[in-house]
């Protein structure tokens, strides 16, 4: 279960202070597909960052399963980022020279034991459709195939939590539901958790939590 | 990673190249200017390795054309336990060779002694013989010489034909090659006929090169030769102490050696030698020296050359971070730690430092070769295996050092910092 207590986050000087996120106070339980909707710079990335432990808060606490983000050491908050978290992008975010597979194996590359998950690599590649397309680089792949590989990238650790900044930001409708399709397969069949920050209302079903922001607050949450 | 870093390096080809041949640029020239310290102590290793014998000049004297002694000393010398012979020689500077002006490289008329020359039992010259015959008895007070094959090929000319030198006329009578361009400038005669070519006094010699027959030390022979040669006197014979230039060239050798002249000294005549003696290894010891102040000389130069290339690393590799700013943030968000980023961004400027490293210690050396193929009868550069092995090293520990900065700057940034900073 994710835990946000009394979170604040604000950037720049005393002088300057752009309070971001103000007293934010939520629960995310296992296997929930939430949404978390709002304008531009309401702070709805900036809160799905702080999820992931990208960023630190001002003050107050985030957990997940009971563990304080804030304590973690820094080793500590690279392994849960490597093997506990998946991050999806709005741009993709792949790596140019890589070529497909080894844009999935990245999380492991520093580790020296990418040739272990080799096999499930290409599993997952197959997996998204892009059997053929494995030893291709991103520049040779469309948006949609190229969101598939990042979702494959963030499948491989077999994460608990899927954080998603606007997945389908850069993709047409049909590419987008494709999208959104293969990840509710992942939270009805393995249980993921899914935070999702999007715009886009097409994509939300009656069944999802919906966390709506305005102005770095919480207005609304649908339970 | 490292081909990762490798492959980041080869998806901005023109950058990577103009940074790894500012850096082999840098390295060439670094191993262009060490082989010239290397070339010297190449040569001088292989000149005294062929003349292990002690040589006796004038104190102050910074080389035998410059020395001038009473020749009568040799019969004290050859009297000394533990000397096998000792040969008498002479010194001139040809001016012209078949008429022909000479300056640069300079030609030396050397007068030895030949019966005593014989019994050497290593001969530098005769041992490196390499057409017609060395000098004998017969030679004595003719115009008969040994040239260089040097001195041969810019004469056009072989054993048997004739030549003028400073004016007289030669007959070659054999050709040797010994390797070492400070020997290889030498035309041998007879010491009487160097004497008379030369207008040199036959009361005086340059130097005496004393030959040790094995049951003493180098250095205790030269102590030996230094004690029966102490407090005695240069004009002893005639000697005049030698010519205005050879004066003002031995004055330059005591102040540079730090010897006193005139009364100022606290040595008296008798306890102060007239000579100096020099064994294979003060040579040797010279030369390091003079190496040593030629490297420091050098290092300077190369200091130059090389901070330009680690800048234009340093100026490579941050051009890098500012593009590359999300790619950081993204191996962040899947579990990359600051040190990974340091260690992917090193390597990317260690290969920079290798590959540059490498093609510049291959230039050097293969200018080095140019160099000495198209300028044979000059100071010969070498760049041996551990100058080029430790340029390269040097390269690495450039293109690391370069990298670091850039590296912090990269890893030092929060993952949500580089991601947003990069538009994602």
């Amino acid at each position: 279960m994710i835990a946000v207590k009394g979170v604040n986050k604000s950037y720049g000087s005393a002088a300057t202070t752009v309070h971001v996120l103000h007293d934010l106070e939520l629960t995310i339980s296992h296997g929930e597909f939430a949404f978390i909707l709002g304008p531009s710079g309401s702070g709805k990335s900036t809160l799905l960052y702080l999820l992931g432990g990208l960023e630190q808060t001002t003050s107050g606490e985030i957990s997940i399963d009971g563990n304080s983000l804030s304590e973690l050491s820094a080793s500590q908050m690279n392994q849960l980022r490597r093997a506990e978290i998946g991050f999806i992008f709005q741009s993709f975010n792949l790596l140019r020279t890589l070529e497909c597979l080894d844009n999935v194996l990245v999380p492991f590359l520093p580790t020296g034991q990418a040739y272990k998950y080799r096999s499930a690599a290409r599993q997952l590649l197959i997996d998204v459709g892009l059997g053929d397309r494995i030893h291709h680089r991103p520049s040779e792949l469309s948006g949609g195939e190229q969101q598939r590989v990042a979702i494959a990238r963030a499948l491989l650790k077999k994460p608990k939590l899927i954080l998603a900044d606007e997945p389908t930001g850069e993709l047409d409708s049909e590419t987008g539901e494709r999208i959104f399709s293969m990840l509710r397969d992942l939270n009805q069949n393995e249980g993921v958790t899914v935070v999702t920050v999007t715009h886009d209302h097409r994509y939300l079903r009656d069944d999802d939590r919906v966390l709506r922001m305005e102005d770095g607050r919480l207005v609304n949450s649908s339970d | 990673m490292i081909g990762f870093a490798f492959r980041n390096l080869a998806s901005r080809p023109m950058r990577t190249l103009l940074s790894v041949l500012g850096l082999a640029v840098a390295i060439g020239g670094m191993v262009g200017l060490f082989s010239i310290a290397g070339g010297l102590d190449s040569i001088v290793r292989r000149t005294f390795e062929q003349i292990p014998g002690l040589l006796v000049q004038q104190a102050g004297a910074p080389i035998p054309l410059f020395s001038s002694l009473p020749a009568h000393w040799a019969d004290d010398l050859k009297e000394l336990p533990g000397v096998r012979t000792v040969d008498s020689q002479a010194y001139f500077r040809v001016n012209q060779l078949d008429g022909e002006v000479i300056i640069n490289p300079p030609r030396l008329g050397v007068g030895i002694d030949i019966e005593p020359n014989l019994r050497l039992e290593r001969g530098a010259y005769r041992e490196n013989l390499i057409d017609g015959r060395f000098l004998d008895l017969t030679d004595i007070a003719k115009n008969r010489c040994l040239i260089s094959q040097e001195v041969s090929d810019q004469l056009a000319k072989g054993v048997g034909e004739r030549f003028t030198l400073n004016g007289a006329e030669f007959e070659i009578v054999g050709i040797y090659s010994t390797g070492s361009i400070l020997l290889d400038v030498n035309i041998l005669m007879s010491l009487e006929t160097c004497r008379a070519v030369g207008r040199i006094s036959p009361d005086t010699v340059a130097c005496f090169y004393v030959e040790s027959n094995g049951t003493l030390t180098d250095d205790e022979l030269k102590q030996s030769i230094e004690d029966v040669l102490a407090g005695r006197s240069l004009s002893e014979g005639g000697n005049s102490g030698g010519t205005g230039l050879g004066n003002l060239y031995r004055a330059l050798g005591q102040t540079l050696s730090g010897q006193s002249q005139g009364s100022e000294g606290s040595e008296t005549d008798s306890e102060r030698s007239p000579v100096e003696i020099r064994t294979a290894d003060d040579w040797g010891t010279r030369v390091r020296e003079f190496s040593q102040d030629l490297n420091l000389f050098l290092m300077i130069m190369t200091a130059i050359g090389v901070s330009i290339a680690t800048l234009s690393i340093v100026n490579t590799m941050m051009m890098s971070v500012s593009e590359r700013t999300t790619e950081f943030g993204v191996l962040r968000a899947n579990g990359w730690s600051q040190t990974n980023i340091v260690q992917l961004m090193t390597i990317e400027s260690g290969l920079i430092g290798l590959l540059g490293g490498a093609l510049g210690a291959s230039c050097g050396w293969i200018g080095t070769l140019i160099v000495n193929s198209v300028w044979p009868d000059r100071l010969q550069l070498h760049a041996g295996l551990g100058l080029l092995v430790s340029s390269v090293v040097f390269s690495v520990v450039l293109g690391l050092i370069g990298g670091l900065f850039p590296a912090w700057s990269a890893a030092k940034l929060s993952p949500m910092q580089s991601i947003r900073r990069g538009g994602a």
